[in-house]
């Protein structure tokens, strides 16, 4: 009888053994240190310190994206120092601010014209543009290619003749200017090519003008995507015959200048029209013209073609616009 | 006998104005261009933009040939022939291109005055369900369209 107690006893003893073995074997068993390192952590796992225990207080976590420069006792010989750094990394983690995701959207600075993406899968995305121009314009509509979207062009229109009854459009059955039309019916996106008649004009009073029509195409159009495209050189030759003294290149040149300053200060996306008719020597080709400004039909596709390989996307470009929009003026405070 | 010819002759003069004048076709187009009337390159617009060009109704328009000179800034010349859903259709599209003609005229006075003569001169007829615009040589323009039919 006896015996069977002792043996009982040990088979709970040993069943105990066991039990508390268990606990402390695992098939993952902790990854072998390096033999620097071996025995020289504390059996006993480290827990984050924090002030209500009277435990030291790490640094104020640095601004999200910036390294922790939080200095660091690096001996690994002293394994209560390896303990403390521990404990204040710990520390860090849990009290700092986690980092600001990256943007989700590609990088865009205003005034760089856009870059060149996968085209268009069909010109359904131009359904609901609009595109404001001149007489290039014009030309654009009927040989361009792209047969949606909404065409405002009037030959002879300038920026100073967007609200004149001189350029009016019948929509609806009503006789609106070209800033009347933009306030009557909201679109997706905005085309602007618009200039080569300002051409007599000063580049100073261009830019005055171009930025005060952007300033009232945003307002009338504040979800749409404005696109400002600069404008397609002339053929000196050609000019020289067929238009004014002041239409020439060195004109156009600097009013493309004026294109780029004034997309990036009105935040709009900016597109080198430009660069798809520009000659090695700056020129419009000869052979692309008859009278040194306007394409002949068979060169108007490649317009089409360029703006299809150029769609921004609104929320990429209504992020940076927020992004890079100016500080509201700084408030004053006066005591009482 | 003679009472007889007679009526049969007033029967074929009668069937003949009934049967009105024949519509006009891409040929009657290309006869126009062949002849010369028109100054500068002449290039076909897609079938789809010009009733937008011309300000024609696309949804009435069931065939539409046209073309435009591409020097829109020196040049007013176009020519189109519009085949129409029906007669009143046809007529609504003859309205809409006197219109089209005037606004082009009042541009033209602006800025190219070389072609106000050729806008003025102007030919726009309109039979059965088609209509044909023609804006080209003013001294020749108008007789070479009525010798088309």
């Amino acid at each position: 009888m006896r015996t069977k107690i002792v043996l009982l006893f040990a088979a709970c003893l040993l069943v105990l053994l066991v039990g508390a073995g268990v606990c402390n074997i695992s098939p993952d068993a902790p990854p072998e240190l390096p033999d620097d390192e071996a025995g020289e952590l504390s059996e006993d796992p480290p827990e984050p310190s924090s002030p209500e225990d009277g435990g030291e207080v790490p640094p104020v976590a640095m601004a999200s994206g910036q390294p922790d420069t939080t200095p660091k006792d690096g001996s690994a010989e002293d394994g209560g120092a390896v303990i403390e750094d521990a404990e204040q990394d710990a520390a860090d983690s849990a009290e700092a601010p986690a980092p600001s995701p990256e943007p989700e959207f590609p990088p865009y600075t205003f005034g760089v014209p856009l870059e060149e993406g996968e085209p268009a899968e069909d010109d359904s995305v131009f359904d609901n543009a609009a595109f404001l121009g001149d007489s290039r314009t014009e030309g654009f509509q009927i040989w361009g290619g792209i047969h949606t979207g909404n065409y405002f062009w009037k030959r002879g229109i300038s920026v100073f003749g967007v609200d004149s009854e001189k350029y009016t459009f019948d929509v609806d059955g009503e006789t609106l200017t070209m800033l009347g039309v933009l306030g009557k019916k909201q679109f997706t996106s905005v085309y602007i090519m618009i200039g080569i008649n300002e051409l007599g004009y000063s580049p100073e009073e261009y830019e005055e003008g171009l930025g005060a029509f952007l300033d009232q195409v945003i307002q009338l159009q504040p979800d749409a995507v404005i696109y400002l495209q600069t404008l397609p050189p002339l053929n000196d030759q050609l000019a020289i015959e067929h238009l004014s003294d002041h239409d020439r290149n060195e004109r156009v040149d600097a009013f493309n200048e004026v294109i780029v300053r004034v997309a990036e200060a009105k935040r709009v996306v900016l597109l080198d029209t430009a660069s798809i008719y520009r000659g090695e020597d700056g020129q419009l080709p000869y052979d692309m013209s008859a009278d040194g400004c306007h394409f002949k039909g068979n060169y108007y596709p490649m317009w089409g073609d360029y703006l299809r390989c150029h769609v921004m996307d609104p929320a990429r470009y209504f992020y940076w616009r927020e992004q890079a929009a100016p500080a509201p003026d700084a408030v004053e405070v006066t005591e009482a | 006998m003679r009472r007889m010819i007679g009526c049969a002759l007033a029967l074929l003069v009668l069937l003949t104005g009934c049967g009105g004048e024949a519509a006009y076709t891409a040929d009657d187009l290309r006869a126009l261009l062949d002849a010369g009337l028109f100054a500068g390159d002449m290039e076909a617009v897609d079938s789809a933009v010009a009733p937008l060009v011309l300000g024609v109704d696309a949804g009435t328009v069931t065939d539409c040939v046209c073309y435009m000179a591409t020097n829109t800034a020196a040049s007013a010349d176009e020519a189109a022939v519009l085949t129409l859903t029906d007669e009143a259709a046809a007529q609504a599209a003859e309205e809409a291109l006197r219109q089209h003609l005037a606004s082009r005229l009042e541009d033209s006075r602006r800025y190219t005055p070389a072609a106000v003569p050729r806008l003025e001169a102007a030919v726009l007829r309109r039979s059965g369900n088609t209509v044909l615009l023609a804006v080209g040589d003013p001294e020749r323009l108008e007789a070479v369209v009525d010798g088309l039919h």
